[in-house]
Formats: structure tokens, sequence, C-alpha cells
């Protein structure tokens, strides 16, 4: 088949998984990953006259994926703040710290080479559980960050939020997923 | 004279490079998204120097930061159980077959 011409009646079965499977590891929930999926069909029906055959059909329609998901999160934006609030979470990590600021409990080596993490299928799976665990806020801003790889500016200026607070919010999320790892990691070791 | 003075010019070296333990994990972090300032950059590598903790520490941030990417791979198996319904399949094909006409 011709990889750059449209067929609309083959995309459901063709690339519905796929994107499904990519939406859904960033906005976590079922329900809103289908209707973005179902929009972007939609959406890049009616662009199919603009489709110049520079990329594949795949491609094209991760493109317009891309798009309708971070409008997603602009919509969530105008409902909920992303600042950082004085009840947030706090950092998980404060308690492993004495008055003096050093290790109460010292971190140890998690015999992992950080080159060699992504060969480790069992590890990217713990993340994966980890992340749900994350408050919604702080779900969505290590997804913006770490998965999809925004600059911080970027982030801070899609959805309002001043850089510093960004970067202790994101502090804390990555905190929260060391010790949750680290839960994973060690049940391992004593399981066998 | 010149002693203290030489003392009091170490201390004070020492202590504009010296940072704890929790100071040294916001800083790892905070490289991680943006450019730090050379007198950050010099903290931290002062500080990891003597202090294997945040060593560890700063290998475990760097592990989490490829995995992430390594979620972002489309040859990636996880979550390779999430399919859509086959109800929302049938129901997106009527939508843009619908549309189609």
């Amino acid at each position: 088949m011709d990889q750059n011409v449209i067929d609309s009646s083959q995309w459901v079965d063709r690339y519905g998984n796929m994107l499904y499977r990519f939406t859904l590891l960033r906005v976590k929930d079922d329900e809103q990953s289908e209707e973005i999926v179902q929009n972007t069909f939609l959406a890049a029906l009616q662009a199919k006259d603009k489709f110049a055959g520079l990329s594949t059909e795949k491609t094209w329609l991760f493109g317009i994926l891309k798009h309708k998901i971070m409008d997603h999160f602009r919509r969530i934006k105008k409902t909920k703040t992303f600042d950082l609030e004085p009840d947030d979470d706090r950092d998980p990590c404060q308690s492993e710290f004495d008055g003096k600021g050093h290790w109460q409990a010292l971190p140890i080596s998690w015999g992992i080479n950080p080159q060699k993490a992504t060969e480790n299928q069992e590890l990217a799976r713990f993340l994966a559980t980890c992340m749900d665990k994350l408050s919604d806020k702080y779900r969505r801003l290590f997804v913006l960050r770490e998965i999809e790889g925004m600059r911080s500016e970027e982030i801070c200026a899609e959805l309002d939020i001043t850089p510093s607070n960004l970067w202790v919010m994101l502090h804390r999320t990555r905190n929260q997923l060391k010790k949750c790892l680290e839960t994973h990691l060690f049940e391992k070791k004593t399981n066998g | 004279m010149a002693d203290s003075f030489r003392e009091k010019l170490r201390d004070s070296v020492l202590n504009f490079f010296a940072s704890t333990c929790k100071d040294t994990t916001q800083l790892v972090s905070e490289e991680m998204d943006h450019r730090i300032s050379i007198t950050k950059q010099w903290k931290i590598k002062f500080h990891l120097a003597i202090c294997e903790f945040c060593r560890h520490y700063k290998e475990q941030m760097e592990t989490l930061r490829n995995l992430a990417g390594y979620l972002n791979k489309e040859g990636s198996k996880i979550g390779n159980e999430n399919q859509l319904k086959s109800s929302a399949k049938e129901r997106m094909k009527k939508l843009l077959d619908d549309k189609e006409k």
C-alpha cells in the first residue's frame, strides 16, 4: 500500500490502539483518552485535504494527537490551577533529612546503571505504575517534562507557572517516584 | 596575622561551597530542568565529590529520566495490554463513516 495515501476507513483498526495507549500514558483517564483519540480522528478527517504526504499517515495522526493532548492540558488549566499551593503534597523525602539537612535514611545504590536503565522493562513497568499514584497535577507535569521532554520554559508558559514553583513541584514528583520505585525494588529483592 | 587571614579565607571558601544533602538534592533536581549558575554547579560538584549518598541520589534521578524516556518510545511494550474498547472502536468507525459521506 502507498504509505502516503489517506484511507480513513482503516484508521480505527490500524491506529486506534496505538493512539489510545499513547494518550492513556499521558492522560491516565480512560474515558478522556478515548475522547481525545476520537477527536483526533475527526480533526484528521476534516484536515484530510491538507495532508501533504510529506510524512506517513501514522506520523501525521500522531502529530494531530499531540496537539489534542496539549489542548486537553490547557483546558484543565482553566478550571484548576497548576501552580504550587500551600496544601500541596509535601516533599516525600522531607523526613529523610535531619534538622541539619543530612540524610537520616541513607540512600542506597539501586545497582542499576542509569544508562542501561532502559533495558530494564520491569523497572519501566514499575515507573508506569508509580506514575499513576501521583496526584493529577504532578503526574501531568512529569509527563510534560520527562515523557514529552518539553523544556521547563515552555511548560511554564503553557500552564502559567513560575519557574521556581515548577522546579519545586518536579523535585517533589521525582522524590515521590524514587520512593515508589524503591518499594518495588525492595519487594523484588525480598521476594526473590 | 597572615595565618588568621588564611584561615578566614579557607573557612569562607569552604562555607561558600558547602551545602547540605537536602540542598544538594534540590540542586541536582533543578539542574535537570534548566541551566543553573556556575556557583550552584560547583556546589553540586563539591558536595558529590565527598558524599557517596548524594551520588546515589543523582544516579537514581538519571535512571528515572531514562526510564521515562523509554516509556515514550514507540517500541516499548509498556501498556500494550491497554486497548480501545470494541464499543468505542465501533462508535469511532461509525462517526468517521458518517462524516465521510
